[in-house]
């Protein structure tokens, strides 16, 4: 790694840390949903600043080349993510389900209070 | 007893009238329900003008969202019976009595309206028997029971399946799974015979190659989920 693309790799991931960081500010990301995010960014600075632990980290694991290391964390991670995603897009369908069908209930119950105060 | 007709319609403004005016004339012991999901025609001012009784999903929920909504209505207004029908005047409104004649003499908790006992009627293309042969197949090797026509929306179902379906029912192509469900978890099941007419208006949902590909998928799909873990009837 030369010290050029440390430097953009560590100054992108601050950049996307206090975007993050605004969003959930102006209430428009939460924080628990954005933290996953946040954890990655922290984890590519640290790595991006030193290097070494991505060789360590890499033989631990037992993979020759740390880049592939890099990429099969990174896909793993966004599996995690997406999945999580899709779960939360089925939860939420099923909410708005439950209302709109509440809603239906409720106006034809109005309906029929307001027809039964003219009688 | 208080019996309700629950008819989903998803722009049936055209069939309404005459499936209500049916229900009233050949099977006057039952109240009604209209479903309107969220047409994009006249259907909502058809109800309104005519003084038939509907309930108005605000958006779009599909088959399975509009049905459910109809028995969480049976459940919440004391109904005691519950019974689908179709808005495009494909089911007889006789038929609804010879249901419940079947569900009191065998005491079960649904009876199923079937095209293919007495095969009279309407009895659909050779390709959608043949579909509906293998999701017969799928269901009676899963949970022992015969049932010959799982997608017939012609159901009639007591005061527990009720509760079950106000809680828990599929999102689409809601039939074959929904039956299978009943079934794994120890409901009593039966069908008698039926004639159907051919739809009057409107286009079935799955008349596209791929769509047919997709329902056979997700329903077997469906169908081996909601079997799992159930009581195999030997």
């Amino acid at each position: 790694m030369t010290l050029k693309i440390q430097i953009i790799v560590i100054a992108v991931a601050v950049l996307a840390i206090v975007f993050t960081t605004v969003l959930i500010k102006k209430d428009r990301l939460g924080l628990k949903i954005a933290m996953p995010w946040l954890v990655v960014f922290v984890l590519i600075i640290i790595f991006a600043a030193i290097p070494a632990l991505m060789d360590w980290f890499s033989n631990l694991i037992g993979i020759y080349d740390p880049v592939n290391m890099v990429l099969f964390i990174a896909g793993i991670f966004l599996m995690i993510i997406i999945y999580s995603l899709t779960m939360s897009v089925f939860s939420t369908k099923k909410k708005i389900r439950d209302l709109i069908q509440k809603v239906a209930y409720l106006e034809s119950q109005i309906k029929k209070e307001k027809e039964n105060e003219v009688k | 007893m208080k019996k309700l007709v629950i008819i989903p319609a998803f722009n049936e403004s055209a069939n309404l009238a005459s499936v209500i005016a049916d229900i009233k004339t050949n099977a006057p012991g039952f109240d009604y329900i209209i479903i309107n999901d969220a047409s994009t025609d006249n259907t909502k001012e058809v109800c309104e003008k005519e003084g038939l009784r509907y309930l108005d999903l605000a958006s779009n929920l599909g088959i399975g969202g509009a049905v459910q909504t109809g028995y969480q209505y049976a459940l919440n207004e004391g109904y005691e019976l519950a019974v689908q029908i179709d808005g495009d005047g494909q089911h007889k409104a006789e038929s609804l009595v010879k249901l419940e004649t079947v569900l009191k003499a065998e005491n079960c908790d649904m009876v199923i309206g079937s095209r293919f006992i007495d095969k009279k009627g309407f009895q659909s293309t050779t390709l959608r028997r043949v579909a509906i042969k293998w999701l017969s197949g799928l269901i009676r090797v899963l949970t022992g029971t015969r049932i010959t026509d799982p997608t017939s929306g012609l159901r009639l179902c007591n005061r527990k399946v009720i509760a079950e379906f106000a809680e828990k029912y599929p999102w689409d192509y809601p039939e074959p799974e929904s039956v299978t469900g009943l079934l794994a978890r120890g409901f009593k099941v039966k069908e008698t015979a039926v004639e159907m007419r051919e739809r009057q208006g409107g286009k079935s949902s799955i008349s596209k190659p791929l769509s047919a590909i997709y329902y056979m998928v997700k329903v077997s799909l469906g169908i081996m989920i909601e079997a799992i873990g159930g009581r195999r009837k030997k």
